[in-house]
Formats: structure tokens, C-alpha cells, sequence
């Protein structure tokens, strides 16, 4: 363990505790922030080394920000990995939990039940902003298009775990789509 | 702090089984829409929270800062078994995939490629809207009955989904308009 090797880490902690949180809007929303200083500013990563570890991070079950993994690897080894997720996860749960907390002392006011009536449309509405802009990014041709009614109907109908019609879509789109 | 201290309440969820289903949230959560697998196993299959309640966590943890669904952990790991809660229930939904990551990462740098990986991740893509689809049609019933539900919803999808501006610029503004519209009406004899 050298002097360097710790730098490297304190680095790596800092550099992602800062993007998450930067992070307003969702991981994703970062993720041009995170490859311009990932890859250009300071070279953990190759450019094709960055769009991999996106496309893997999508893949890999959890938040999509587990990608950070990869540069955490590449910089420290299995070390630079634990740093890495910590970093960028930690200090935003603890603000979220702040949250919570002083949250859950105000529920009983008159005041509380109408923020949670309030932001129940909101939610609505965020939701489905996200539905299209997935739909923007994954349904580009006959077969994604299927994919996605095809889906939403049996999920309707049967009520499947989400995950059955997640890995369903990725075999299909796999077996079909190369 | 003058104010007496809140009496403690009971939690709702055992933590063993807080940590259960966080992990199997984390274990299963593919692709894009991944809050749908938070409502899924919280609310439908365990009942722990009501609709509206998953909403307000949800609008909650989209306007701030990090990974929106480690914070919405945190948030309902908080409301589910105190601050235990919020500390299990981000390192269950973590935990599978960062092992599952590492494992990749040490595969890759080894040289490794994933052929076939980039139709797979269209197809489960194109599955994800299929997701959120469903969910709207789930919740959407209890979010919508708030005062001006159909006008703040709408105000917040054209803005965010369809003009595609910054998330700070449209959820505060409509939020605290949705909240002014819901707020606590004066009984005429109280």
C-alpha cells in the first residue's frame, strides 16, 4: 500500500461524492458530467471502456450508478470499487434520511396530509415523463415496439414479477435482435 | 430541542424482513423504470405502504440529489423500521448488484466481452416500458384524486417528458401549486 495508492482512493472519494450530489434528476442525468471527468479530465477510462461499463450498469440488477464501479476498479483495485460506491451513495442517503426523519414529525399536521395529497399527482406526472423518455430510448423498431405491447398487455393480465418481463424482453430482444 | 420528543412509534416491518425484500428488490430490479419494482414488492405484494404514500416518497427522492431509487431506500427504509431501516434497506438494494458489478469488472479488465449484450439490453429496454406502463395504470387512480389532479400531473409530464426541461425548474413550482390546491380547508364552525 503505497502513499500513492491512498491518494488515489481519497481521490476517487472525493471525484464521486461530489457527482452524486450533483446528481439532481436521477443517476442518468449525470452520466455525460461522469464521462466528461472519467474520461477526459482524468483518463480512468477509456471511452469504450465508459460506454461499456453504462451498458453493464444497466444490465446489472440495482441502481444504475453501480457503473462507477468499473473506473473505482481501474483506478484501485477491489478497494477502489467499495470506495467508489460508497462515495457516491452514502452522502445522498444520509440526506434523504435526514429527510425522513424530520418528515415523520411533522405527519399528523393538517399541513402534511396535504403535501402527500399534493405530491401524489406529481409523482404521477414524473412517471410518466420517465415511461417516455424509455420509451424515446428503447423502442426504436418493429421488434422493441412488441416488445413493449406485448409486455404491458401479459403484465396487465397475469401480474407477473417485474423481473420475469424485464429478463423475457432481454432474451427475447437477444435471441431476435443481433 | 423544546419541543417533548415524539412518542416512539412501532415499526412497521420486521427488519429482517425490511432487509429481505430490500435485497430481493436489488437482486431483481433490471433495466430502466426500476421505482415499478419498489411498488411491486412494498406495496402489492407486502402491503407495507399505501399508493399515496409510495407517491409522496417517490416526489420526494426524484428532486433530490444522488441515485433516485438508493435515496427512495433510504426514505422508505426509514418509514418502515426507523433509522435501522434506512440503513439496511439501501445496502440490501445495493449489495446484489455491486457484487454482481465486481464480478463483472474483474471479467472485463481480464479481457473479457459480452457479446450479444447490447440486443439484450434493447430488448429488456423495450420490457421497462412495459413496466411503467403498467404501474401508471396502478397508481394513477389514487394520485389523480388529489384537487387539480389531471392539471398538475399534465403540467408535470408536458414539462419534464415532453419540453424535457430541468427537473428543478418544473417539480417545485407545480408541486407547491398542487399543495396550495390541496390545502387544509377552514370548517366554517370550528
Amino acid at each position: 500500500m503505497t502513499p500513492s495508492f491512498w491518494l488515489d482512493l481519497l481521490e476517487l472519494a472525493r471525484a464521486y461524492a461530489t457527482l452524486g450530489l450533483l446528481a439532481v434528476g436521477g443517476g442518468i442525468a449525470i452520466v455525460p458530467e461522469m464521462e466528461r471527468q472519467i474520461v477526459v479530465e482524468r483518463g480512468w477510462l477509456t471511452r469504450r471502456e465508459f460506454l461499456d461499463s453504462f451498458a453493464l450498469g444497466q444490465l446489472t440488477p440495482g441502481p444504475g450508478l453501480l457503473m462507477i464501479a468499473f473506473a473505482g476498479y481501474r483506478v484501485a483495485g477491489l478497494p477502489g470499487i467499495a470506495v467508489a460506491l460508497a462515495a457516491i451513495f452514502a452522502p445522498t442517503c444520509i440526506l434523504t434520511w435526514l429527510l425522513a426523519t424530520r418528515w415523520e414529525r411533522w405527519r399528523r399536521s393538517p399541513v402534511a396530509r396535504a403535501v402527500e395529497r399534493g405530491l401524489g399527482p406529481v409523482a404521477v406526472g414524473l412517471l410518466a415523463a420517465g415511461g417516455l423518455s424509455l420509451t424515446r430510448l428503447a423502442v426504436g423498431d418493429v421488434l422493441t415496439a412488441a416488445i413493449a405491447v406485448v409486455g404491458t398487455l401479459v403484465l396487465w393480465r397475469f401480474g407477473l414479477a417485474p423481473a420475469v418481463i424485464v429478463f423475457g424482453g432481454g432474451a427475447v430482444g437477444w435471441l431476435l435482435g443481433r | 430541542m423544546s419541543a417533548p420528543p415524539p412518542k416512539k412509534p412501532t415499526p412497521r416491518a420486521p427488519l429482517r424482513q425490511v432487509a429481505a425484500a430490500f435485497f430481493s428488490i436489488g437482486a431483481t430490479s433490471f433495466g430502466g423504470g426500476r421505482v415499478v419494482f419498489f411498488h411491486d414488492e412494498l406495496v402489492r405484494r407486502r402491503g407495507w405502504l399505501r399508493d399515496a404514500e409510495f407517491l409522496e416518497g417517490l416526489a420526494l427522492c426524484q428532486i433530490l440529489p444522488g441515485g433516485n431509487i438508493a435515496n427512495l431506500s433510504a426514505y422508505l427504509g426509514q418509514r418502515l423500521h426507523g433509522p435501522l431501516g434506512a440503513l439496511v434497506a439501501p445496502l440490501g438494494l445495493i449489495l446484489p448488484g455491486a457484487l454482481l458489478m465486481t464480478l463483472l469488472c474483474v471479467l472485463y479488465f481480464a479481457g473479457l466481452r459480452f457479446e450479444g449484450a447490447e440486443a439484450a439490453f434493447r430488448g429488456s429496454g423495450a420490457a421497462a416500458v412495459a413496466l411503467v406502463v403498467t404501474t401508471l395504470g396502478r397508481v394513477a387512480p389514487r394520485g389523480l384524486e388529489a384537487r387539480g389532479g389531471w392539471l398538475i400531473a399534465a403540467l408535470t409530464f408536458a414539462g419534464i417528458g415532453l419540453l424535457q426541461l430541468n427537473m428543478l425548474l418544473v417539480v417545485p413550482p407545480v408541486a407547491a401549486l398542487s399543495i396550495w390546491l390541496n390545502r387544509p380547508q377552514h370548517r366554517p364552525s370550528a
